[in-house]
């Protein structure tokens, strides 16, 4: 009698064994490079260390004193929030109208600017990639350097960085919404401005305001973080309260963000669906 | 005794009424097939005995237990008895068939083999045997997805098989196969119960397949037991009774409506298409 | 049939909205007295050319590129280490939180996810410091932390999701609870939780690069560590490969997406 017929084999288990190993021989460099060791977390003096620091975490600190300063740290943080939107907002629109393809003159017809307005796209595309891919919190520590401790790092960092993102979102919502219109307006003569006006905002300004509000609400979070190199807000209270192990002011700050979050949502929410 | 119900209603939350008054009684190793117009509840009357629903009023008695009276673990020990063949097998699509006839048997197995046999089948044999039983071995190893609907109740029957349950329980097991291939798979599922003497009770649409393989039929309709006849005793008025269409609307099933042909009960039914997930 | 323009109007609701936006914006500026006119004064301008001089050329020499190298590495097992212990944390914190338990136990584990997630991975970090000490294992922990709560939430919500039909049955064949889960839901499921998890590992590696500012490895800490000294050529290799590896991170799973998008289509 056939083996194979009174002792059938899965066809998948040399396959799924191999993955299986290939999986651990990848998986142990990984855990040895991240030094990964549980053991470190109950090494007497980190346990002391986090005990001390977690103990202080009741009561929280409500003094009137330390909630001045979280209350001035709050308004401060919305700021540079609102001010680094404002100026990514003016830095996204040059680049966004130079990036798309819907008000172009060029792509309609064949004449002498169409590789030179091909050339300046790609340029400013790859201009709008690397703003992007620096990381705001690396700008805010390079900043911090130049102009000191305090907000204007934070906020010429999201103008940098937002300013990326939002030029690349605005390029995409002004090519994706109907172009028709401004297509029309082009070929029968209109100036560019005209055609970006009466043509392609009226459809495109509720998505442009909802994701830049949108956008808004993702600058609060990185303002706070940008605190902890020393670029104003409620973050570097919550690093200056974390360095002295003061739980109890963590513990306030941190709901105080935690609430500023949940503000944040509400406002992003209710103007979205005022303005678009 | 297999199984009793006395006097089972069964209610819908939402107020429609299923089943009402139902009594029936099998010995063990009998063979009934139930039928009746869709809405009839021949699901409802299979999943009271399953213990899947719980009767609104009467006395539900499976395999010598009452099934809602029982401990957690002893009822999950008496569920593991019972096998039911499902109208629409709910089998996860990326799911290979082996993995899914070997299910059946995760009441019975300790836990160690089951968490192993995700990992490597643990009885490929076995599995392989059932499913050759429905001339479907050479999928033993694919995935749910790809197979037809007829296929995959297939293989919902080969997992009942495979659990060797002392109730059979099967809605509609062949709805979505030819008359050649339902014909063979009830005569699977007759086999079964037969040679191993443990009860079948099967809810049927094609009146023949019922008339010829089973000795005895118990007709539904509206909730409440029409007859309960063996096959010679069962005339033709009163199958136009049972599926005449009521002052509702007709009974539907799939896109064609039922309609009973003047003469030709033997003929095969509607063919129903029924998909996977 | 022509597409007219549509003219560009604005309701008075609209106006009146807009109007507080501008005046709160421009009170945000007032707020941060930030100086701007004195940043544009001419010797401040010349000491940022200079400032910005000072990083180029970068420091490349084998010695530094491989320090950058081993910071690479060290990132991405950062970020790829703490996801794993995300979706494995994840897993198990969404089958209570999906319901299956209980209401009460649905509720508790939905607080104890969106405490996780809400934490922001940064605070995560300085804690983690804290715990374990400087280094990739605090950072390892940060991601795992914070990301549990983003892939707990979005697994349970899956799991509410998915047909019960599978796992119902197999309960009816006298399987226990949790083997109808493995055998019946789990498989429906798996494929989503695989590509909400490889999403957030994308996300994470960009994440596991700044980590290092407040000391939990990778290249962010080789970054702090060379601004501190004021060595700006180092810094700038060390942002040039920040760059780098997220464009390659982009192309990559552009790639698989589209690859994937085949087998999963």
């Amino acid at each position: 009698m056939n083996k194979a017929a009174t002792h059938p084999r899965d066809p998948d288990a040399r396959r799924r064994a191999t993955a299986l190993v290939v999986a651990i021989i990848v998986l142990w460099p990984l855990l040895v490079v991240a030094q990964f060791n549980p053991a470190v977390l109950f090494d007497a003096k980190n346990l002391s260390t986090m005990g001390t620091f977690l103990r202080g975490f009741v009561p929280p600190e409500m003094s009137a004193e330390f909630l001045g300063y979280v209350a001035r740290a709050t308004l401060e943080t919305l700021a540079i929030a609102t001010t680094g939107i404002t100026l990514a907002f003016f830095v996204a629109v040059p680049l966004a109208l130079a990036v798309t393809r819907s008000l172009s003159v060029s792509r309609i017809g064949p004449g002498p600017g169409y590789w030179r307005g091909t050339v300046l796209r790609a340029a400013v595309r790859s201009l709008l990639t690397i703003l992007r891919g620096v990381p705001e919190l690396v700008w805010a520590l390079v900043f911090v350097r130049v102009f000191g401790l305090g907000p204007a790092a934070a906020v010429l960092a999201l103008a940098i960085t937002y300013g990326g993102m939002l030029g690349k979102v605005y390029a995409e919502i002004l090519e994706s919404t109907d172009t028709l219109p401004a297509r029309a307006l082009l070929e029968s003569g209109s100036r560019q401005g005209v055609a970006l006006l009466y043509g392609l905002l009226p459809n495109a300004a509720p998505e442009i305001v909802s994701y830049t509000v949108y956008r808004w609400e993702c600058a609060i979070r990185a303002s706070v973080m940008m605190g902890f190199v020393g670029a104003g807000g409620l973050g570097q209270l919550m690093d200056q309260a974390m360095k002295l192990l003061r739980g109890g002011e963590v513990v306030t700050i941190l709901v105080v963000f935690l609430l500023l979050v949940q503000l944040a949502d509400a406002i992003s929410a209710r103007l979205r669906k005022q303005l678009a | 005794m297999s199984f009793q119900l006395q006097n089972v209603s069964f209610v819908h939350p939402n107020g429609q009424r299923a089943l009402s008054g139902a009594s029936l009684v099998a010995q063990h190793g009998e063979r009934i097939a139930v039928i009746g117009p869709s809405g009839a509840g021949k699901t409802t009357l299979l999943r009271l005995l399953a213990s899947a629903l719980r009767p609104t009023d009467g006395r539900v008695e499976v395999l010598d237990l009452r099934p809602w009276q029982l401990s957690a673990g002893r009822l999950r020990r008496l569920r593991s008895r019972i096998g039911m063949v499902h109208q629409s097998p709910p089998l996860p699509p990326r799911q290979r068939v082996i993995t899914a006839i070997l299910a059946g048997r995760l009441g019975v197995w300790p836990w160690w083999k089951s968490l192993l046999s995700l990992f490597y089948p643990a009885d490929i044999a076995g599995a392989r045997d059932q499913l050759a039983r429905l001339d479907l071995a050479d999928r033993l190893f694919d995935r749910c997805d790809g197979l037809s609907g007829g296929q995959l109740q297939r293989v919902g029957v080969a997992r009942v098989l495979y659990q060797r349950p002392e109730l059979i329980l099967a809605d509609e097991p062949v709805s979505s196969m030819d008359p050649a291939l339902a014909n063979h798979t009830i005569n699977q599922l007759v086999t079964e119960a037969t040679t191993r003497g443990v009860t079948l009770i099967a809810s049927l649409h094609a009146v023949d397949l019922a008339l010829h393989w089973f000795p005895r039929i118990v007709g539904l309709k509206a909730g409440e037991i029409a007859f309960d006849l063996p096959p010679v005793r069962v005339t033709e008025e009163a199958l136009r009774a049972l599926y005449a269409s009521e002052s509702g609307p007709l009974p539907l099933h799939g896109d064609q409506p039922f309609v009973l042909p003047p003469r030709a009960l033997s003929r095969d039914s509607e063919r129903r298409k029924s998909s996977c997930s | 049939m022509r597409n007219e323009p549509k003219a560009f109007h604005l309701c008075l609701s609209c106006a009146l909205t807009l109007f507080v936006l501008a005046s709160l914006i421009v009170a945000s500026f007032g707020y941060l007295h930030l100086g701007l006119e004195r940043l544009l004064s001419a010797a401040a301008i010349a000491d940022m050319r200079n400032f910005i001089a000072s990083f180029f050329p970068p420091d490349i020499s084998i010695r530094f590129v491989q320090k950058i190298a081993y910071g690479v590495v060290e990132t991405l097992a950062i970020s790829a280490v703490g996801t794993l212990l995300a979706m494995m944390l994840g897993l198990v914190l969404a089958l209570p939180a999906s319901g299956r338990y209980g209401r009460a136990l649905r509720a508790a584990t939905r607080l104890v996810l969106n405490l996780l997630r809400s934490i922001p991975e940064l605070v995560w970090a300085v804690l983690m410091v804290l715990a374990a000490g400087l280094g990739p294992f605090a950072g390892t922990l940060a991601l795992g932390m914070h990301t549990s709560g983003v892939l707990g939430r979005l697994f349970a919500e899956s799991l509410e999701n998915a047909p019960e039909e599978p796992s119902e049955s197999l309960r009816q064949s006298g399987a226990t609870r949790s083997f109808a889960f493995l055998y019946g839901t789990l498989p429906g499921v798996l494929p989503q939780f695989i590509a909400y998890t490889l999403y957030r590992w994308e996300m994470n590696i960009r994440m596991a690069a700044i980590l290092g500012f407040v000391g939990a490895g990778g290249l962010g800490q080789i970054l702090y560590y060379e601004l501190s000294l004021l060595h700006q050529p180092q810094a700038c290799s060390v942002i040039i490969a920040m760059l780098l590896l997220t464009l390659a991170v982009d192309l990559i799973s552009a790639k698989v997406r589209k690859g994937l998008g085949r087998a999963y289509g």
